[in-house]
């Protein structure tokens, strides 16, 4: 078993939204991320609803709070380059300005920045929970069946699939180089970095090669096979349309309003 | 007629390391031949050559007719390989995927492709582990179920290389005791020596890309100065099994 086991450690859950249909939940996910990129940069209140609809998923979820926040947390950087910049971008009359803390800000690229950063903060929040409640093969599935071609689900389960042995490979090339006493000084440490990077790189292709034989060996001619997946239940499926429409419908009576 | 002929068979990479240089051997219906050699001495290489991944200069038949003329999903088929290291083996995102792979691409009903992959998951006693990612099981585990992959494919011929490398003893009397209990003709190439005698009723000894010697698993793992002069030790037990 590998040791890099980044994905699906909360799959196993049995939450409400754990147990959807992986198609659904994608349908939902998208519609949901689609409403959220689309709402007016100039109203990022109007986001308001999509986070109460993501807190309600994340609470209904079981998943740790502490584990959607890391999650999240890999967009703080570019939130606070926004705004550290909001400082530098000055107001264009006097109502456009907005006191904080003795700085004048311009209102209108506050709005920006609080806009932008919100719907990515939003849509990476529906990303993290929907990949969260669902085994990444169940999602690679569901999306096929909507309609991803084949050869990109197969590519992006590849992927899954040998970066955790990637990862792992990595793992024990960093034991074994810290077991001979790790050389100090960052330039030293960049060389044998540098070089194990390459024989990971090197083991990777060889890695490819021995899997595309394996596969060439059962049978594969060029086309993955797909096993048919089971209808999703119509009570979900009727669920799922409701809650498009209700999206929707948010959606066209906030931008309207 | 030999299930398997094997004629001259020399084949070369294409950095122009020599491989096999003159291999001839034959397999017949119902018989389980072990391939032992040193390390580099040709036994993968030539494990590719038998279901036409590889194809190198000599003859090589299967069932009295070329490879080359064979349709080439149905000699895969006809001949199921297994890889030494599962982790290459298996590349789907579920386990039951990976085993439906084969019977998939051989052209079965996705419904008759499930049917044959459960039972070859149960006959490897790996039911259970369906709905697994194949990267979240043991090493045990996927050398089970890499071997469900080719059963699934219902070949008359397992060629399975290096089938108890990296498991502990537990696990690796286990996979000689399903082993064992597989009908198909087998051809196992290996450095375990004690399981290639458990399991395989000829052996031949391969080298620097040629077969040395050929015969029966007793007799040959029971002749130390031979096994020495190609590498090999004899096993603990070369006299009874």
């Amino acid at each position: 078993m590998l040791a890099h086991d980044l994905l699906d450690i909360w799959a196993h859950l049995r939450s409400p939204v754990h147990r959807l249909d992986a198609r659904v939940k994608l349908v939902c996910a998208t519609a949901l991320v689609v409403a959220i990129l689309a709402t007016p940069i100039a109203r990022p209140w109007l986001l308001a609803p999509w986070a109460g609809v993501l807190l309600a998923i994340a609470a209904a979820s079981g998943l740790p709070a502490s584990w959607i926040a890391k999650r999240l947390a890999i967009l703080a950087p570019f939130l606070a380059l926004g705004a550290t910049a909001l400082v530098f971008v000055p107001p264009t009359e006097t109502a456009d300005a907005w006191q904080l803390a003795g700085i004048e800000l311009s209102r209108e690229a506050a709005l920006v920045w609080l806009s932008v950063g919100g719907k990515c903060l939003l849509a990476l929040l529906a990303a993290t929970l929907l990949t969260g409640a669902t085994a990444s093969a169940d999602l690679l599935r569901a999306a096929g069946a909507l309609g991803v071609p084949r050869t990109l689900t197969a590519l992006t389960g590849f992927a899954i699939t040998y970066l955790v042995a990637l990862g792992d490979e990595a793992g024990r090339m960093v034991t074994a180089w810290r077991s001979r006493g790790r050389v100090r000084g960052p330039v030293r440490n960049l060389r044998v970095a540098g070089s194990m990077f390459a024989t990971l790189m090197a083991r990777t292709v060889e890695r490819a090669e021995r899997v595309a034989l394996a596969m060439v060996a059962r049978g594969y001619r060029g086309r993955m096979p797909v096993l048919t997946a089971e209808r999703a239940p119509v009570t979900q499926i009727a669920g799922a349309a409701a809650f498009v429409v209700a999206v929707a419908a948010t959606f066209w009576l906030g931008v309207h309003a | 007629m030999s299930l398997i002929a094997i004629h001259d068979l020399r084949f070369t990479w294409p950095d122009g390391t020599p491989a096999l240089a003159g291999v001839s051997l034959t397999v017949e219906e119902g018989r389980s031949l072990g391939l032992i050699g040193r390390n580099g001495a040709g036994k993968s290489t030539l494990l590719l050559h038998l279901n036409g991944i590889l194809h190198g200069s000599g003859a090589v038949r299967v069932q009295g007719r070329p490879v080359e003329d064979w349709p080439a999903d149905e000699l895969r088929a006809t001949v199921g390989l297994v890889f030494e290291d599962p982790e290459d083996q298996l590349f789907m995102p579920t386990v039951l995927e990976d085993v439906c792979f084969g019977p998939l691409n051989q052209g079965l009903a996705p419904d008759a492709a499930r049917d044959r992959a459960l039972a070859a998951l149960a006959s490897v006693g790996a039911a259970g582990l369906a709905g697994r990612a194949p990267h979240h099981l043991s090493t045990g585990q996927m050398r089970r179920v890499a071997l469900a992959t080719v059963l699934a494919m219902q070949p008359r011929v397992l060629v399975i290389d290096e089938p108890v490398m990296a498991l502990d003893p537990e696990g690796r009397e286990e996979v000689i005791a399903l082993l064992a209990g597989l009908p198909q003709t087998k051809i196992i190439a290996s450095h375990d020596l004690e399981m290639v005698l458990a399991l395989c009723d000829d052996v031949a000894i391969l080298d620097g890309g040629r077969v040395h010697a050929h015969g029966p698993a007793r007799e040959l793992l029971a002749d130390d100065a031979l096994l020495r002069a190609h590498g090999l030790r004899m096993p603990a037990s070369p006299g009874g099994g």
